[in-house]
């Protein structure tokens, strides 16, 4: 286990420039904004004292580097900015973030598990089969909800369920496990068709293996083999991508959550941008950067768990 | 024959591939023997079908193939028409296999202790760790592998080419096999460790007296290791023979032909002689001998009429018109 | 019949001629035969001709609003209704074609261009330059499109060409990995090593030699890349940061229409079906190629 605490410290600290970068692109946003980076960071209607007011305290009449260290700075000290949105006027921006991170985790966290309970079955099932009616039924399932963006699946399954059946409701917080229920499913059918065929393909892959044949050849059950053997060497590149995965769930839940007013970072995200509020959409950036980051190394760090190659790279 | 009982005999053995171009037959009528304590030399090119005899033999071949005629008999017992289960049974515990490469054939993600803790398990009926344990390192010392305690806690990228191959053995030995086919055991290995890889298998075999069917297409390696020697060639066995014998007095063309096409130290020779011509295609049929195109002593018949077996002398057998006259005997 | 004889007689002679046809005539041949990758093919070709065909084809103005048409059902006089502005939903999926697939071809096409070229260079020179760019590579690699495109259409803002900006910045390194690994293994082979010791420039022999034998999985990646880039483009649109108002965008139609699900269902549900149809199009055809061309390929993700 040596050579894993080794390989996950590595992976830290080559993760940090990533961040540092991250972090680099996201500053330099407020100068891709057409126009005065001034008139993205204030409400509009300021005065001018306001403007000089604020240009002070962003320092802009520094020079970047500088600009940067500040915006290091004050991220490290948990300073994201304050908002100039039209309800969330003053507020800061980590504040805000912090109240509607849990919203969003929990409705990745549920969607992940709709994705892997659905998508691995459904992979091994599909590769067992491989080439029969179950089995093409299965790529054609998949097929088609990889063509679907998430929020057009997110609206067909309001039609349907919240529309026609009117089983759950369709949007906000306000039923408690029936109102999750819809965008997770979004995200989760979304995401579970790229699992399925991941693990459909990394399955037959594993199946055609030398190793395979030989364990036949020692007699063990057909069973066993599939089960303990061929799984656990099919689903490394499923784990590998998990750290996509999750990327793919943050991208994905910022749509999901407008389409159904789910209030977490999404929300906030999408509502900062409509209403010009740029401090807040730079702030949300950031952590969602950052998350997306984390995913990443905690995927490697799995895959080395689970696979023994992994650790010497 | 000679009092000894056969541990395997296989006859008119066809195994055939289902493919969307068209039939492929690996194999079209094996006819082999090989009796206890024996080591029998399964010579020949890529392709020929040396491997596929193997599977066929543990009911392993892959989709989609089948084994399409013939009878197995292992000990008496026909294995071609026996219950999967039963069958299952008879893998790893009576006939057993060595993979050729054996990096690609060990469990990459189970340490080497289960995966023979597995086997062992399964077969011996021992799951208390201490006794499974003590089976492992005497299993592992058995190949010969220094320190089997560190061995056996290890993954098998960790180990050398030569270690893994030893842990295959051990692997198909763990549980005495009386039939032990070896696929090609030294050919992904260094020259170097291919002499010690043949020395173990040698004396593993005299050892626990188990029969070895070794596959190959190096002449050299059966002339070592092997009692008995049978060429094979697109899918038949053309020559059946003792190796002094096969060696001394060849019969079929083709023997003849990888004989000297084999360099021998101490030979001159301004070129490499070669067979001419390529193997055949297996997908199209051939009514007559397969070797017929690439044969300097082919006649009209050869591509009429398949040759069939015939003993030209005591425990010699041929496949070929020269000796045959065109018609099948019996085999002893 | 005649058709195909015509038509094996023209591949025949592709092959024959080597290079660039040879490959072409290849992958038609063998693609003519994998279900996905006709269906497909004929999905796309449906689409495109209508997107192309649109500005001469006697529909609605799309942008026409017509106060009292507000929110009718589908009819003779509106195929597919109308929205919640009284204009005509049919035309307005049809013009989202056009606008759509404009955005995604040419945001496709722009990180192609990066991509290849520095790929190439990456794979080609090796050395400091392939550090950096593989650093660069990784980078964004590891970043899910949609967030780049995202982070950098919510900062250009909204329109059109801050869109396909966007859209190519957050593309290229598909493309880029895809070609260094190409330049890597071509760097090798025999040709290459030929024409240099001939004396042939570097980017000569780049763009000339190497480029060529990429063909086939270029087309892949840039069929599945116009897919995605759909998705994209359609999800920024929806959240705002895509193409504006009023020009007609799947994405904003969406939106718009959700407020109507439950009275005017038709206001999302053409546009999507539309939309869905041309993603699955461009898909089926990436996919079928991609089985056909190198089955290896199988179990990568974009």
């Amino acid at each position: 286990m040596a050579d894993l605490a080794s390989y996950v410290i590595r992976k830290m600290l080559l993760a940090i420039p990533i961040i540092l970068l991250a972090t680099l692109i996201v500053f330099l946003m407020l100068y891709l904004t057409p126009g005065d980076p001034i008139t993205s960071l204030t409400p509009p209607h300021a005065s001018v004292s306001e403007l000089d007011e604020i240009r002070d305290k962003y320092g802009l009449n520094d020079p970047l580097y500088v600009q940067y260290g500040r915006f290091l700075w004050l991220i490290v000290h948990g300073d994201l900015g304050t908002s100039i949105g039209a309800t969330t006027r003053n507020l800061d921006v980590s504040g805000l973030i912090v109240q509607k991170l849990p919203l969003t985790l929990e409705l990745m966290g549920i969607g992940l598990a709709m994705s892997y309970s659905i998508g691995i079955p459904l992979g091994i099932f599909s590769a067992l089969r491989h080439n029969s009616l179950g089995d093409r039924s299965v790529m054609v399932f998949t097929l088609l909800a990889y063509a679907m963006p998430s929020f057009w699946l997110g609206i067909l399954l309001m039609m349907l369920f919240a529309v026609e059946l009117e089983w759950l409701p369709i949007e906000g917080t306000t039923g408690g496990f029936g109102s999750i229920i819809l965008p997770a499913m979004t995200l989760g059918i979304g995401n579970a068709a790229l699992t399925t065929r991941m693990m459909r393909s990394s399955m037959l892959e594993v199946i055609r293996q030398d190793y395979i044949t030989q364990l036949r050849s020692r007699g063990l059950p057909e069973r066993e083999i599939i089960y303990k053997h061929a799984l656990k060497n099919a689903i490394l590149p499923v784990i590998t991508v998990i750290g996509l995965d999750i990327g793919w769930f943050i991208g994905g839940s910022v749509v999901v959550e407008t389409v159904f007013s789910w209030p977490g970072i999404g929300m906030l995200i999408t509502s900062a941008i409509s209403n010009s509020d740029f401090p807040v959409v730079q702030g949300c950036i950031l952590v969602l950067a950052f998350f997306v980051i984390a995913g990443n190394l905690l995927a490697d760090i799995l895959y080395a768990y689970v696979d023994p190659r992994v650790r010497l790279g | 024959m000679n009092g000894k009982k056969p541990v395997l005999e296989i006859r008119g053995l066809r195994t055939q591939f289902f493919l969307r171009e068209g039939i492929v037959t690996a194999l079209d009528g094996i006819d082999l023997t090989i009796y206890e304590n024996e080591s029998v030399g399964i010579v020949g090119e890529t392709g020929c079908g040396k491997s596929m005899t193997a599977y066929s033999i543990l009911r392993l071949v892959p989709h989609p193939g089948r084994i399409t005629a013939g009878s197995i008999k292992y000990k008496g017992s026909e294995l071609t028409t026996l219950d999967p289960d039963l069958m299952r049974s008879v893998r790893g515990t009576m006939i057993s296999m060595i993979f050729q490469d054996a990096s690609t054939a060990l469990d990459p993600v189970f340490k080497i202790e289960s995966q023979l803790g597995e086997v062992i398990s399964l077969h011996q009926n021992i799951y208390e760790k201490e006794e499974l344990e003590k089976k492992i390192v005497e299993v592992l010392e058995l190949v010969r592998i220094a320190a089997p305690r560190e061995v056996m806690r290890m993954y098998p990228h960790e180990l050398s080419g030569g270690m893994k191959q030893r842990v295959m053995i051990a692997l198909a030995l763990s549980c005495s096999p009386s039939l032990l086919i070896a696929d090609e055991p030294t050919t992904a290995l260094d020259v170097t460790i291919q002499g010690q890889i043949l020395k173990l298998l040698k004396g593993l075999v005299a050892k626990t007296g188990s029969s070895m069917m070794l596959i190959t297409h190096n002449l050299g390696i059966v002339a070592e290791t092997c009692d008995r020697i049978c060429v094979m060639y697109a899918g038949r066995i053309v020559e059946d023979a003792g190796t002094y014998e096969l060696f001394e007095h060849p019969k079929h063309p083709y023997t003849a032909g990888l004989l000297t096409a084999f360099p021998k130290l101490g030979e001159k020779k301004a070129e490499l002689s070669v067979i001419r011509g390529t193997v055949p295609d297996l997908m199209n049929p051939f009514k007559g001998c397969p070797f017929v195109d690439r044969c300097d002593k082919a006649m009209g018949i050869c591509s009429k009429q398949k040759p069939g077996r015939v003993e030209v002398s005591p425990g010699h057998f041929v496949s070929c018109h020269l000796w045959s006259g065109g018609e099948s005997s019996d085999g002893g | 019949m005649r058709l195909r004889k015509a038509l094996n007689d023209r591949l025949s002679t592709w092959k024959m001629a080597g290079g660039v046809r040879q490959t072409a005539a290849d992958i038609i041949e063998r693609g003519g035969r994998n279900a996905m990758v006709v269906i497909g093919f004929i999905m796309i070709l449906t689409i495109v001709s209508i997107a192309i065909l649109i500005p001469v084809l006697p529909i609605a103005d799309p942008t026409q609003i017509e106060t009292g048409q507000e929110v009718l059902p589908p009819s003779s006089d509106h195929w597919f209704g109308t929205d919640e502005l009284g204009r005509d939903v049919f035309s307005r999926v049809l013009w989202g074609a056009r606008i759509s697939l404009t955005v995604a071809t040419v945001a496709v096409l722009v990180s192609m261009s990066i991509g290849i070229v520095l790929g190439l260079t990456a794979g080609y020179f090796g050395g400091k330059v392939d550090y950096v760019i593989t650093g660069a590579i990784d980078l964004f690699w590891t970043f899910p499109p949609f967030l780049l495109a995202l982070a950098f259409a919510a900062a250009l803002g909204a329109g059109l060409t801050n869109v396909i900006l966007a859209i190519s910045i957050s593309y290229w390194a598909g493309f880029a990995r895809l070609m260094r690994g190409q330049a890597l293994s071509m760097r090798e082979r025999q040709f290459v090593e030929a024409s240099r010791a001939l004396g042939a420039r570097h980017w000569r022999l780049m763009f000339m030699h190497v480029l060529p034998n990429c063909i086939a999985p270029l087309i892949v990646w840039a069929s599945i890349g116009v897919a995605d880039a759909i998705v994209i483009e359609s999800s920024l649109s929806f959240l705002g940061v895509g193409t504006k108002p009023p020009t007609p965008s799947w994405g904003w139609m969406l939106y718009s229409g959700k407020d109507y699900i439950s009275e005017a269902p038709w206001i999302s549900t053409f546009p999507g079906v539309v939309m869905v149809l041309t993603i699955l199009g461009f898909n089926l055809l990436g996919d079928g190629l991609r089985d056909v061309l190198d089955p290896r390929m199988k179990g990568q993700r974009r």
